[in-house]
């Protein structure tokens, strides 16, 4: 068993994906792990519901969100199904537990 | 070896695993049969007739195990979270269907599979791991004898992120009302699924998949969610479950479901918002953060952590933060933390808490009615924090007289004798979530529910149009069920103002129709559906056009199949009993004296009302009312000859 699928689950992570996106601000306290995110996410880009595939990684316990090499750079599609305002288009607001508008989008 | 998704919502194939002989195999699963029965729980039903023999023990090895995981199960359908496991329950001896979300479902499908059916009974310890088409039968004797939740954190260290099912040691020791858990986070088998798994000596199931779900016409299955995203922004709720979950629930939860002392009073309302809601308000003694089911927008689940006092830093997972408190008041454990605490051995051990309280409380009332006494039963038996771990310990490991409770109520009044029986509140053997006095009429489905009292349910009666305070209102929500306008009319033509024996037959179809496609049943996802909407999703996730009528008619299908399985085990009207208590009164949270009363709470109605609505429920489902069960004519109507002919073979029709 490789490393990166012990820790990940994954057998061939294209990357241990750190990265941040200058468009998009993460606050990790209100993932509540649902994985609507990721699931909008491999559905667009590879045509099928599928986390392993999704460019948006959420690690256990919710205790961080990164995105991997492969997320397009401009692409904020999922921060528009986050009704949890874990993530979010940095020009955006948001109160307490509603969803940031994406009419803007 | 390529890997084609279905593109149809269906992953197209049933995994068998038969733990005796320790042989895995794969069969297709034939999508003609979703036409009739949908998927999910429907499919389920249909396994089970085919593979389940009539008459066995629910702990012997011929017990078998169903998984289902709907087609909307996988997709971003919000709410798809709902797995199914059918088996034999051994508190009850009924044929019954559990659920639970967390993400072990979703697994599934993403992994290709719609079923698995698991059979026979491992030599030792094992667990069944599930990766894409890698399933094998592990090892899990370093596992064998650890707690719930320590199994499942040594699972993830090991296999990394996936879904996780496990019991603990009271599952292990096949006590009869052993559940099991999900990730840590969903209880999964009230009634003793937990032991049944131990009585195959599987201690877990773990699942990861990694080959996705995709949908017949994309482009129309996005416009649905979508719509239903945008509705729920505007939902009125939405802030009050993010803050609260399900203490959202708080007057519901409160007006129905806090009986305490035996089902002799009720939680003060003003002590339960207190130590219920307050603490979560006012960030006192807790932390809390919300947890979702996978694919769910209306997350009512939480992670709880103490933040002060003995058991400063103890975590809860599940819906933790309003049951530790209700918890405390039943049992007059003052401390926050010590409530909690009990809480968290209950998970560990795999004991159901519904039913370990029902059965606590009770056993302390008859001892406070001297109809027993600790020393006889050498245990201390007060309301209090040591009492209650001493319990929970004793029934776990099955030590002296939790040896008799664990095999549960019946062993339990049965060896106490003494008349205790009639202070035993029980419904097929099985404790109900809901008081007649204070639901009311509303209370009926309990009794004819085929697996007995069930929390899966609850999800109508209490959440939505139970609700309804006109005629006009019920009129709107009972359709939002599926009932067609004639059934509605016949409803509201009673002198109870809504018939709910005929209205029980709309929301479990209701109910059913959820399990069926995996979406959960609970008011924060079920508000949002409807059955036209329901027939667009899966007919643009599947590719199998269906009406909502014929969705409705598919539900339907699949109950009186799920029905027969337990005509076969020899349950009928016989079985369907109201507990006598429910025709009593009582204090309820607010000071004031309550009676069942009817359905728009205008006047009290009479024991022989109540129970006459056997009757109605029967006609309304078409079944033989003298029996309770369906007529061979229901059977043949809706397709199922074959099980018609199996009924009348064995002289039950």
């Amino acid at each position: 068993m490789t490393l990166s699928r012990a820790l990940f689950g994954k057998e061939d992570v294209t990357t241990m994906g750190q990265l941040k996106k200058k468009n998009i601000s993460i606050d990790v306290e209100r993932c509540t792990g649902c994985l609507i995110c990721q699931l909008i996410c491999s559905f667009t880009y590879t045509g099928a519901f599928n986390p392993a595939k999704a460019r948006i990684v959420i690690e256990r316990d919710q205790k961080e969100i990164h995105f991997t090499d492969e997320c397009v750079q401009n692409c904020h599609l999922c921060t528009r199904y986050c009704v949890y305002s874990a993530i979010m288009r940095k020009d955006e607001t948001s109160k307490v537990g509603s969803i940031a508008s994406t009419e803007a989008n | 070896m390529g890997y084609e998704p279905l593109n149809r919502g269906f992953g197209g194939t049933i995994l068998h695993v038969d733990l005796s002989a320790g042989d895995i195999w794969q069969e297709p699963l034939d999508l003609a049969i979703a036409t009739d029965f949908l998927g999910g729980w429907g499919i389920n039903q249909r396994l089970a007739y085919q593979h389940l023999s009539p008459g066995i023990d629910p702990l012997s090895v011929e017990n078998v195990l169903i998984l289902g995981a709907g087609p909307l199960i996988g997709t971003i359908a919000p709410g798809a979270s709902k797995f199914m496991c059918t088996t034999k329950f051994p508190l009850t001896g009924t044929i019954a269907t559990a659920s639970a979300g967390a993400r072990f479902g979703h697994h599934l499908k993403w992994a290709g599979y719609d079923h698995v059916v698991i059979t026979g009974r491992a030599k030792g310890p094992v667990y069944l791991s599930i990766f894409d088409d890698e399933v094998e039968i592990c090892d899990a004797k370093h596992l064998w004898g650890k707690s719930l939740l320590e199994t499942t954190e040594k699972l993830w260290d090991e296999h990394g992120g996936c879904g996780v099912v496990s019991i603990g040691q009271a599952g292990e020791n096949l006590v009869r009302f052993a559940l099991a858990l999900v990730d840590n986070m969903a209880s999964l088998g009230r009634g003793g699924l937990g032991a049944v798994m131990g009585s195959k000596n599987l201690k877990a199931m773990v699942a990861r998949g990694t080959r996705g779900v995709g949908v017949s016409d994309p482009k129309r299955f996005m416009k649905l969610i979508d719509s239903l995203f945008e509705r729920r922004k505007k939902w009125a709720g939405r802030e009050a479950v993010a803050t609260l979950g399900l203490a959202a629930l708080s007057e519901v939860i409160l007006g129905q479901m806090t009986f305490t002392k035996n089902w002799t009073e009720t939680y003060p309302a003003d002590e339960y918002y207190k130590r219920s809601v307050a603490p979560i308000l006012e960030g006192k003694w807790l932390k809390r953060r919300p947890l979702a089911c996978g694919v769910c927008f209306s997350a009512d689940k939480d992670v709880v952590e103490l933040t002060e006092g003995e058991y400063k830093g103890l975590v809860l997972r599940g819906e933790r933060a309003s049951a530790g408190s209700g918890y405390g008041i039943r049992f007059d454990i003052q401390d926050h933390g010590e409530a909690a605490k009990v809480l968290h051995t209950l998970d560990e051990y795999g004991l159901c808490m519904v039913t370990f309280n029902s059965l606590a409380d009770f056993l302390i009332y008859i001892c406070e009615k001297e109809i027993i006494t600790e020393e006889e039963v050498g245990l201390p038996l007060r309301r209090d924090f040591d009492s209650m771990m001493n319990l929970a310990e004793k029934i776990t490991f099955r030590e002296g007289f939790g040896n008799t409770l664990a095999d549960g109520w019946l062993e339990t009044i049965n060896k106490i004798g003494r008349g205790s029986e009639k202070y035993a509140v029980i419904i097929k053997g099985l404790d109900p979530q809901i008081d007649g006095r204070m639901s009311g009429i509303n209370a009926f489905e309990q009794v004819v529910c085929p697996r007995g009292p069930s929390g899966q349910f609850l999800a109508a009666g209490v959440y939505g149009v139970a609700s309804a305070d006109s005629a006009d209102r019920f009129r709107q929500l009972a359709n939002r069920e599926g009932a067609p306008e004639e059934a509605i009319n016949r409803m509201l033509d009673s002198p109870l103002g809504v018939n709910t024996g005929r209205l029980a037959r709309y929301d479990e179809d209701w109910a059913i129709l959820f399990n069926c496609l995996g979406l959960c049943g609970r008011g924060f996802i079920n508000r949002f559906y409807t059955p036209a909407i329901c027939a667009e999703i899966y007919s643009a996730a599947t590719g199998i056009e269906l009406s909502p009528e014929e969705l409705m008619q598919a539900a339907e299908r699949s109950f009186n199949l799920w029905k027969a399985l337990n005509v076969r085990e020899g349950f009928s009207r016989k079985d369907d009993v109201f507990p006598d208590i429910w025709f009593g009164t009582i204090t309820d949270p607010w000071g004031r004296e309550a009676r069942a009363m009817d359905f728009f709470k205008t006047r009290p109605v009479s024991r022989e009302e109540f129970e006459a609505l056997l009757d109605d429920y029967y006609d309304e489902r078409g079944w033989d009312i003298e029996k309770g069960i369906p007529t061979r004519g229901k059977l043949t109507e809706l397709g199922l000859d074959d099980v018609a002919q199996d009924l009348s073979r064995r002289g039950l029709l």
